[in-house]
Order: C-alpha cells, then sequence, then structure tokens
C-alpha cells in the first residue's frame, strides 16, 4: 500500500522527529547532563512511527526499553517536551523525574510506559486488551519487544492466552538482530522469529522494518482485525539499531561492515527517496521539514534544561493511594 | 481652592528645573514646610517645601522630568476640592469600568491555612487595587504569619477587590477578598489591626519563655503519674519527684524526656525566683546574631543609599513568564528574579564584592548571594551560588528550598558560607526604606522594600506606576557613593531591559 | 449479628456481594469459574456470571500481569493463586509492576487488584503448598498485605481490599477455612491498617495473626488462671503495619511476644520487635520474644511438620519468661 504524498510527508517529519530527539539525548547523555543510562532507537524510526501513525490516541501502547520514539509521537504536541524532561530527571517530567529513560509515559494517551524488566509488559498488556473485551469496545493494545525479549516465558503465557481469548493484542517485535551482544540466532532456534506465533495459530508476519509504508500497511491490517475482534497479531520487523545497546556501548560485537550496510537502508533515506522521486518533492520542502523539526527540538531541550529537579522528599508521594509513607 | 504649587526658580540663572523625586503621593496630608519634592538643578538638589497645610490633591509633574520653572507641578488644598487648571485625568481601564453588578458569581479569597497550627494570618501587602483585573495564580497578596510570609495567589481570574485593609489580622477560613463582581456572603472578621510585627510578638513572643514554668505549675494539680521505666530509673538518677509530673507519652505516662525538661525547669525556678524578671539563656544562635550584628557596625563604615526602582516592567514580566515556569513546576517570584537581575549587576561591578583583609581588597569572585531568612528563634542568611550564571527557574526552586530547609533547620553548612552579597527583604511588612546591616565578610546588602503603586504623569495625563524602594547598604572604606549608585541604576536597566 | 457461617462462605459472599454492586468486578485464576476453586471459595459465580468469572491456563504471571493491564483501564480484579507458594512464579508482576505503578503513574491509575493466595501449613502437603509467604512481599512498598483471622474478618477486609485502589494480598490460611463465625448478612468494610485488640489487658501484649490467634486467646485465658493480663492485638494488615496499635498496647503492657506461623528470620515479628526496639525502648520491662516456626522447609511428615511448626507451649513458656525477667 503506497502511502499519499501528505501522509508519507507527515510521517518522515515524524520519523525525523524521532531521529533528532534520540540524537540531542544522546548529547546530554554523554555529557553527564542525562543521568543512568539511556537506550537510543536511532536506526529505527520507521517501526516506531509507522505503528503510532496507525493507533488512536484511545488504544494502549506499551513502548519498551528503546521506545523513545513510540512515546514521544504517542503524546499531543505540547506534552513532547515534558517526554524529553523526563529523560532529564526533571520536576517537569511526564513522570514527575520518577521513572527516566525507560518509565515514560503519558496515560491521557494511553502510552502506558513501563519497561524495564523485559517481558514483563507482555503479560501487562493482556490487561489492556481483555479491558476491551470485557467492555465490548474496539480499543486495541499494541506491545513492543525485542528479538531477545522473546526468551522470557512471559511471552509464552501471554500469547497462549491471547490467542485463547483473541484479545485485541498485536505484538510488534523489532528484530534489530541483537539483545546486548547476542545475535538472535545464537539465542533463538527459528531462523525467523515470527514463526514463534504459528504455534499459536496466531497470524504472524516478517517485514522490512525500515520501510514506513511496509510497517504501515501491516499495522493496519493488524489492527483491523484486532478491532473486528478476530484476535492477536504478530509482526516481525526487521531493523538495526545503529548505536550500542546503551549510549556509551562500543558495540565491539557487531562484525565490520555491519553497521555500514544498515546505514545504507535507513529508513529516513528511503522515505525521502522515495518522496523526492515519487512525489516530486523537493529540496526545499525537505528543507523546511527539517528546519520545523529544529526549532521543535530547540524547544524540547530549552525546556528540559531550565526545568529544575524534583525535591527530593517528593519520592515519599504516590507510593500508596491513600496512605502517606514517613519522609526523613 | 487649591493652591498650585510651581516649578521654583532658585536664583536668576535658573530657568528650569527637574523634579528628581516626589516625597509625597496624592492624598498625603503635609504641614506648611514639609519638603514634598526634591528639584534638581544642574549639580545641585533642592528641597521643594509646602506652602501651606493641607492635602495632596495632585501631583502633575513627573519624576524625573524637566519643568520650566513656574509651571504648575502639583496642587495641595482640602478634600473634595476639584483640582482647578489641571489637565485631563487619564484614568485606569479597570477603575471606571467597575460596575458593580450584583450576580454573585464572585470566588472568595479566604485567609489560607499554611499548617496545622495556622489559625490565622496577616494580610501584610495587597498587590492589586480594586476592580483590578487579575489571571488565576497571579500573586494578589503577601500573607504573613508569625515570622513567615507567604504569597498568595489567585485562585481565578477576573477583577479584584480587596474586603480587609493590609495590616489586618484574620482567622484562616474567613474570606478576605473577592475576584469577580457579585455579593460576598461574610467578610473576614479582622482579629486585631496592630502591624505585622507587632503581631509576631503578640503571637510568639513570650510565650516560649513561660512555657516551662507553665509546664511544673500545672503537675501540681493533676494525680499521681505513671512512669515508663526507663524515666523512673532516670528520675531516680536526677532526684526527681516525678509523681506529680504530667506524662506527656503514650496513655500520659511520663517519659524520660518529662522527667529532664522537669529537671530543668525546677533549676530554673531556683535560679530565677518568682517575682523578677523572667531570665532565658541565650540560645546559640541569638548569641551569634547578637556579636555579629555588633562587629560588623564596629569594624566597617557603613552607609545606605537608596532608590526608587521603576519596576513595572519586572511585574510585567513575571505576569508574562509565570505560566511558561509553572509548566515546569516552577514558582517564579519577584524576589527570585531580582536575584538573578542582582546577580547579573554583580558580575559586572567587581567592587560590590570586593572585601578588605588585613591591607589588601580582596575581590570575592564567586556571585554567591545570600538571602535573609526570618527562622523561628533567629536570622539565617543561606546563599545561592553562582546566581548570575543560573536560569530563573533554578533560582527560584534554589531559593524555595533554602527557605524550607531554613524553616525546618536542616541548612547546611554549605549553605550558610561562601556568600558575596546578600538580599533582604522587609516589603511584604510594608516598609519602604531601611539600613540594612552588612553581612560579616561582605562589603554590601541590598533591601528590599514594598511594592507599591503611585500616580505618575506623562504627557499631562496620570497613570499607576509600580515603584519598589531599594535599600543599599555599603562599607564606604571599599565602595564609595558613586559606584553604588551606579549599581543601582545598572540594576534599574537591567529591570527595564527585562 | 446471630448468624453464624464459615470463613469460606465469608470469602464467597464478600465477592458476591461486591460484584453485584460494581460491575467493574470480575474474578480469574485457575479453576476458579466452572468448578469454583480448588477450595471452593468462588463457586457459584460463574454461574450468575459467565462473563466475569475466568478460567485462565496455568499463567500465574499472565494471570497477575493482566490484573495489572486491567487494573489500570479501571476494571477491579479479584485473581486467585490457588497455592500462595506460586507466587514466585508471578513475583515479578507483583513487586515491579503492581507496587510500582501507582508512583510511576503518579497517582493517575493504581494496580486496584487483590491477588488472593492460599497460605501456611499444617495439611501434610510440604513445602511447596505450604509456606507464609508474607515476608516475601513484606519490603515491597506499594504493596498491602491483608490477613484474616475471623470469618467477620474475611468478609469485611476482602470487601475493604476489593475497594481498595492499591494492589492487596490477601492471605487466606487453609485451615481457617472452615472455622465457623458471626458474619453480619449486609456489606460491611472492615478499615485496611488498622490493627485490632482482640482483648485488653495490662501485663503482656501477644501479637498474633490469622491462625496464629488462637493460640494467643488459649494462652490468654490459660495466663489469666494465673493471675496474669494478657492484650492480645490482632493487625489484620500485616503491611504496612499499625504501628500506632502495638505501640500504645506495648507502651502499657511493657512485654511483647509476637506469635507467627513461618520462620523465625524476616518475619513481621522481625520488623515488630525492630520498630519496638526502635521507638519504644523506653517503656519496654522484658526483652521482646518471638514464637514462630524453625527456620527449615516445611516437611511433609506429619511428626516432622509439627516439630517444625510453631507450638501453643512456647507461647505460654514466653510469657513465663517476660513475666519472670
Ligand atoms: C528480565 C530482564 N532480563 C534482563 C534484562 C537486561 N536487559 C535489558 S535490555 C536487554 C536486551 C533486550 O534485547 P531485545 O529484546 O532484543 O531489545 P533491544 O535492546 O535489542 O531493543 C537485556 C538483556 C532486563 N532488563 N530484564
Ligand atoms: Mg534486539
Amino acid at each position: 500500500m503506497a502511502l499519499s504524498k501528505e501522509h508519507l510527508l507527515k510521517v518522515y517529519e515524524d520519523m525525523l522527529l524521532i531521529r533528532r530527539f534520540e540524537e540531542e539525548v544522546e548529547v546530554y547523555a554523554k555529557n553527564g547532563t542525562i543521568p543512568g543510562f539511556i537506550h537510543l532507537s536511532i536506526g529505527q524510526e520507521a517501526a516506531q512511527a509507522g505503528v503510532v501513525d496507525v493507533l488512536k490516541d484511545t488504544d494502549y501502547k506499551f513502548p519498551d526499553h528503546r521506545g523513545h520514539g513510540a512515546i514521544v509521537l504517542s503524546s499531543k504536541a505540547e506534552d513532547r517536551k515534558r517526554c524529553m524532561s523526563e529523560i532529564f530527571a526533571k520536576a517537569s517530567g511526564i513522570n514527575g523525574g520518577r521513572g527516566g529513560s525507560m518509565h515514560v509515559h503519558d496515560l491521557s494517551v494511553r502510552n502506558m510506559g513501563f519497561n524495564g524488566i523485559q517481558g514483563s509488559t507482555v503479560v501487562t498488556a493482556l490487561g489492556t486488551a481483555f479491558n476491551s473485551v470485557y467492555r465490548k469496545n474496539d480499543d486495541v493494545t499494541v506491545v513492543f519487544m525485542g528479538d531477545g525479549t522473546l526468551g522470557e516465558g512471559t511471552c509464552h503465557e501471554s500469547m497462549n492466552m491471547s490467542a485463547t481469548w483473541k484479545l485485541p493484542l498485536i505484538y510488534v517485535l523489532i528484530n534489530n538482530h541483537y539483545a546486548i551482544s547476542t545475535h538472535y540466532t545464537e539465542s533463538h532456534p527459528q531462523k525467523q522469529l515470527s514463526t514463534w506465533g504459528l504455534g499459536y495459530e496466531v497470524p504472524s508476519f516478517t517485514i522490512d522494518g525500515n520501510d514506513i509504508e511496509e510497517v504501515i500497511e501491516v499495522t493496519q491490517k493488524a489492527v483491523d482485525r484486532a478491532r473486528k475482534g478476530e484476535g492477536p497479531t504478530l509482526i516481525e520487523m526487521m531493523s538495526y539499531r545503529w548505536q550500542g545497546h546503551f549510549s556509551g556501548d562500543p558495540a565491539a560485537y557487531r562484525p565490520d561492515g555491519e553497521l555500514e550496510a544498515w546505514k545504507e537502508k535507513d529508513p529516513l533515506k528511503i522515505a525521502k527517496e522515495r518522496l523526492q522521486e515519487k512525489h516530486g518533492v523537493t529540496a526545499d520542502e525537505i528543507k523546511a521539514i527539517s528546519e520545523r523539526v529544529e526549532v521543535e527540538i530547540a524547544k524540547y531541550v530549552k525546556f528540559s534544561l531550565e526545568s529544575p529537579v524534583p525535591k527530593p522528599e517528593d519520592a515519599v508521594k504516590y507510593v500508596y493511594t491513600d496512605r502517606e509513607v514517613e519522609g526523613r | 481652592m487649591s493652591t498650585m504649587i510651581e516649578m521654583p526658580r532658585y536664583g536668576a540663572n535658573m530657568d528650569e528645573g527637574t523634579i528628581a523625586a516626589w516625597l509625597v503621593s496624592e492624598g498625603d496630608s503635609v504641614t506648611k514646610g514639609q519638603a514634598i519634592a526634591e528639584i534638581a538643578i544642574e549639580k545641585l538638589s533642592n528641597e521643594l517645601l509646602a506652602p501651606e497645610d493641607g492635602i495632596i490633591l495632585k501631583l502633575v509633574g513627573t519624576e524625573g522630568e524637566t519643568y520650566d520653572c513656574g509651571t504648575p507641578i502639583a496642587y495641595i488644598g482640602q478634600l473634595d476640592e476639584n483640582v482647578e487648571g489641571s489637565t485631563s485625568v487619564e484614568i485606569e481601564a479597570a477603575e471606571s469600568g467597575n460596575t458593580k453588578s450584583s450576580s454573585s458569581d464572585a470566588t472568595m479569597v479566604v485567609m489560607p491555612r499554611y499548617g496545622a497550627n495556622m489559625e490565622e494570618g496577616t494580610v501584610s501587602t495587597w498587590f492589586f487595587s480594586e476592580g483590578d483585573m487579575v489571571e488565576e495564580g497571579d500573586v494578589i497578596a503577601e500573607i504573613s504569619i508569625e515570622k513567615l510570609t507567604n504569597e498568595l495567589l489567585s485562585p481565578t481570574a477576573g477583577p479584584f477587590y480587596s474586603l480587609v485593609e493590609e495590616g489586618s489580622t484574620v482567622k484562616c477560613g474567613k474570606t478576605i477578598a473577592k475576584i469577580g463582581e457579585g455579593d460576598v456572603a461574610e467578610e473576614g472578621e479582622v482579629v486585631s489591626k496592630c502591624s505585622p510585627s507587632e503581631m509576631d510578638d503578640v503571637i510568639t513572643g513570650n510565650k516560649e519563655n513561660t512555657l516551662v514554668l507553665e509546664d511544673s505549675f500545672e503537675t501540681i494539680a493533676s494525680g499521681s503519674s505513671v512512669l515508663t521505666p526507663k524515666a523512673k530509673k532516670l528520675a531516680d538518677e536526677l532526684g526527681v519527684d516525678a509523681s506529680m509530673l504530667k506524662g506527656t507519652g503514650y496513655h500520659d505516662m511520663v517519659t524520660r524526656e518529662d522527667v529532664k525538661k522537669a529537671n530543668e525547669a525546677g533549676a530554673l525556678n531556683k535560679a530565677g525566683g518568682t517575682s523578677t524578671p523572667i531570665n532565658r539563656k541565650m540560645t546559640a544562635m541569638e548569641k551569634a546574631i547578637a556579636a555579629g550584628m555588633y562587629k560588623s557596625l564596629q569594624e566597617t563604615a557603613q552607609t545606605t543609599i537608596t532608590m526608587d526602582m521603576d519596576v513595572d516592567n519586572l511585574v510585567a514580566f513575571y505576569k508574562a513568564n509565570k505560566a511558561d515556569y509553572a509548566a515546569m513546576g516552577v514558582k517564579l517570584s519577584y524576589t527570585s528574579v531580582i536575584i538573578n537581575l542582582v546577580g547579573k549587576a554583580l558580575q559586572e561591578y567587581p567592587i560590590m564584592r570586593t572585601i578588605i583583609d588585613g591591607d589588601m581588597f580582596k575581590e570575592l569572585t564567586d556571585v554567591n548571594i545570600g538571602v535573609a531568612i526570618d527562622i523561628d528563634g533567629g536570622l539565617v542568611v543561606p546563599n545561592i551560588k553562582n546566581a548570575d550564571k543560573k536560569f530563573y527557574s533554578a533560582v527560584a526552586t534554589e531559593l524555595a528550598e533554602l527557605a524550607n530547609k531554613a524553616k525546618n533547620g536542616k541548612l547546611l553548612e554549605n549553605d550558610l558560607t561562601g556568600g558575596s552579597f546578600t538580599i533582604t527583604n522587609l516589603g511584604m511588612f510594608g516598609i519602604k526604606y531601611f539600613t540594612p546591616v552588612l553581612n560579616i565578610g561582605e562589603s554590601a546588602i541590598l533591601g528590599l522594600g514594598s511594592i507599591r503603586k503611585e500616580l505618575a504623569s506623562k504627557k499631562g495625563g496620570f497613570y499607576k506606576k509600580k515603584y519598589m524602594s531599594f535599600s543599599l547598604t555599603h562599607d564606604h572604606r571599599v565602595i564609595n557613593g558613586a559606584p553604588a549608585a551606579r549599581f543601582l541604576n545598572r540594576i534599574q536597566e537591567l529591570i527595564n531591559e527585562l | 449479628m446471630a448468624r453464624k457461617i464459615s470463613f469460606s462462605k465469608a470469602l464467597n459472599e464478600a465477592m458476591i456481594q461486591e460484584m453485584e454492586r460494581d460491575e467493574n468486578v470480575f474474578i480469574l485464576g485457575e479453576d476458579v469459574a466452572k468448578m469454583g476453586g480448588d477450595f471452593g471459595i468462588t463457586s457459584g459465580i460463574w454461574d450468575r456470571w459467565p462473563n466475569r468469572a475466568f478460567d485462565t491456563a496455568l499463567s500465574e504471571s499472565a494471570i497477575t500481569g493482566l490484573s495489572c493491564g486491567a487494573s489500570v483501564c479501571g476494571l477491579r480484579p479479584v485473581a486467585e493463586l490457588m497455592f500462595a507458594d506460586f507466587i514466585t512464579v508471578c513475583y515479578d508482576q507483583l513487586v515491579n509492576n503492581a507496587a510500582k505503578l501507582n508512583y510511576m503513574y503518579q497517582g493517575e491509575a493504581s494496580a486496584q487488584m487483590v491477588v488472593r493466595a492460599v497460605t501456611g501449613g499444617g495439611i501434610r502437603c510440604a513445602y511447596h503448598h505450604s509456606q507464609c509467604i508474607e515476608p516475601w512481599l513484606m519490603n515491597i512498598p506499594g504493596l498491602v498485605i491483608v490477613a484474616p483471622a475471623t470469618p467477620y474478618e474475611a468478609k469485611g477486609l476482602l470487601v475493604a481490599s476489593i475497594r481498595n485502589n492499591n494492589p492487596v494480598v490477601f492471605l487466606e490460611h487453609k485451615h481457617l477455612y472452615n472455622i465457623k463465625g458471626e458474619v453480619p448478612e449486609e456489606l460491611y468494610e472492615i478499615p485496611l491498617y488498622e490493627a485490632h485488640v482482640e482483648r485488653e489487658g495490662t501485663d503482656i501484649t501477644i501479637v498474633a495473626a490469622m491462625s496464629m490467634l488462637k493460640f494467643a486467646q488459649k494462652a490468654a485465658d490459660e495466663m489469666a488462671a494465673k493471675g496474669i493480663s494478657v492484650e492480645i492485638v490482632n493487625p489484620r494488615t500485616i503491611f504496612p503495619l499499625d504501628k500506632e496499635t502495638i505501640k500504645e498496647s506495648v507502651a502499657k503492657t511493657g512485654r511483647l511476644i509476637v506469635v507467627q506461623e513461618g520462620p523465625k528470620v524476616m518475619g513481621y515479628g522481625a520488623e515488630i520487635g525492630a520498630m519496638l526496639g526502635e521507638e519504644l525502648f523506653e517503656y519496654l520491662k522484658a526483652p521482646i520474644k518471638r514464637v514462630t516456626s524453625l527456620d527449615t522447609p516445611v516437611p511433609f511428615a506429619p511428626g516432622m511438620e509439627d516439630y517444625v511448626l510453631p507450638h501453643y507451649e512456647d507461647v505460654i513458656t514466653a510469657c513465663n519468661e517476660v513475666m519472670a525477667y
């Protein structure tokens, strides 16, 4: 399914926003402004932007640890700066500084956050999908996971249950080839990970995760099935992360030339070429998009830098819904 | 008949003069011979005296403006008189458009309760006048409670009407103002109208001093008491007769703490007798403050200059930016903005942070601005480090944190040392000018006065302007008057550039 | 309040009445629907509400994970863990998800779920079906652990747990299922986080939860005969503990014995003892005593199991010791 020029322009801008967001985050992670460790999704923009593009605000999204892109794009425009300031550990962050990179959530757009434990959201997502059945509505749930995460036992429990109960749940498995240093062929028996779904009689696909048009087309089909009550779908999206596992990992485990080969398949490059060649988009139009994105990102960065850090003593808030925990 | 006051001629060569400052405001009553303005002519300045007793009806001349000799600059007369010959008067829109409807959708603003122990508070300053439009979250008043002050934010947007006067002390929960037109159910019952500082004494004053004695009297009335095992042991050791003590522990049991207190009270009773004045040992902090203040005044050549700052721009900046900062979770305050500006000025004027060390001038390189904070039992001056290099947001948050730490006795050594300049604020008590005392180890301290509105004229019309008086005490051994004045002027420029 | 029913029936009634009242409440777990649960606690629910009672696969992670997710959508899942020991295979969902949701969502949503877990020993089933698991969860702020001791508490505390917006692990001791007691027919709540003084006394405080309460009661009778007055505190909510009630009691008596079925290390006895040592030291007249299991797995052979579990006589010994100190 080829996208219209306008649609492709829009998702191109989305992808560029992710790319630039991640690049800025990397700068501030490396210079120590952002505490902790950060998993960057540069190289995987198409999979995130494409999936979010298909979803509504009322659909449930469980991004994973490499999910800044999905998180930012799910958020309302005015809240995106707060996604970044959360990663900067600031009080204005969307979790008030409690969560950080791996837990940025925003319930107003049903971005459910939480993903520090690999394979954990895979079963939590059953609950939101179950809710749609219990309440008889057509909200769908998407859970993002990596190739490595498929090794967790919860994946079996989740797909077993979602397939049995025909829950509106879409497994987006971004196969970026590595779980930290371990190549997926070293930890799984399947050559193609999507065959995992077949044992549960779940429709399963492997697609080019760097081609946003393909991502949108297949995700749309899965979402349609889910909305009609036909149950879960598994989509394996082949992709590659350009950075190491976390910001700072030199990724010495990659064979020479592998990264360069994948950079040729840059999702942004693919989309840009298509825009120019097929839709006659000019270099000036592309430049205008870049400029818009720059202005946007500059706003997030300024907001994140200027925002104050949270009050340490607020750490005792929200442990329980109905009682206080003693402070120092 | 009102009397017109003209720009005076002080000598044959004088053609024009500048109103350097009005020393009175409209509505003030003056007596004959009272100085009402400062008139500057070239390098000189002169006081302009009131020609008769009366009330200042209008100040038509603007501060800073130059007028030909003989030009009317003010009118003096009796109340209800009209100003003759005055030019058309521009009145603020909100004031004239202020038709009060009786629809009762006004929002009441009540005296807030800032803590379980607060029963009443004092409105030390209203920041808006009747009918002014306020936005939700605007700081509408400064509320003082014992030694603390808090900013009261508007709960909604609309025209503002105060229902109690500044200086009134009102019970928590009682209405003190309303936002919006409409009727008010009940007004705050004013408990007392003495000045906030007097109230401080009434509320907190000597109570602490008498507490111990009260406790020991009470025990005589109560029956025999139960002691915790450890309290009993302690009472035996100290020889305290605890059988009549009133316990503060579980089930009113007498605790070790109670025994210790009774022991101390007993000692105090013996020492002080019953009818002699109550002696109280100074706390370490009180001693330090007393010694510090004395030393400061003995060892430096302190002098204070004051300047009325035009703060319209500051107020505008605050209003324009507070929402942005609120999104970051920061409550911007006037003080925090001023600290930033002073930080910048201090960076440009190293002299203001130069001190004498033996026979050397020593420049303190870091711009660490101390803020005097009034706390129970004393005064502390924690400082904001590198205030010149920080965002407004960072200063605002740090300031709030320091105040909070100060209140809870949680300040750290590092918070209190390393200061190079100090800011102290008495504006919330309605103080305009004062002579702050230098913090030891610094050469200047800036006192902030209240923000007030005064009429000013422009192009023959009148409009309201907001002023804030800055009182700068400097050590004249290091800083002469002119650099000190330039420093103040620089702050005014920075306010204008906001 | 004349009606007497069993602890099991009280639980069953609590769920049915809450489901009548609130359609967001549903039950799920292994064999809880058609069969009505291994212990029959959920019987009759599926018959009335086939769309609100779900038999799941053997998937404790999926059961608790689903409960977390559904909670955030506003539902109120009541999940059953056939044996509390199985909590290990869904520990992640309870510890890393349920207990953290409210914190992460800053109060916007929380894991308003109940996990009913069948706990305790004495049924000759060995170490995978007999453990007291509360210590495994007691240092997870965000979780609530509720432990009823009577049919009256079973109903009132389960109702309160279902209505509470925090994740509650609701412990049901197997030995209590058949005991009978007075239970009001109407719906009522017993507040969480509040301990209950079962009996007032002045010389010794005994803190005892769940099946241990009956030891405490018997011991109190026996000591009363000797002129020693025992006060009994039943925590009801084991975590977070109602420190105040316990402190008030011990401040009065100056002597404390904690009776707990699990091993001695790190149970609620350890927590209460440490807390009193810190906060109530000056009131103590004697050392704090704990009567517990031995620090072993729960063995199968009846003689061995009885040897390991706490003994009633130990409570009496402890009472005598603290009085003689
Ligand atoms: C239960 C669990 N085990 C291990 C980890 C540590 N860990 C974090 S990410 C990761 C690799 C995940 O690989 P994959 O699922 O392929 O995602 P990717 O990082 O490639 O995006 C590991 C092992 C974890 N967070 N949780
Ligand atoms: Mg991977």
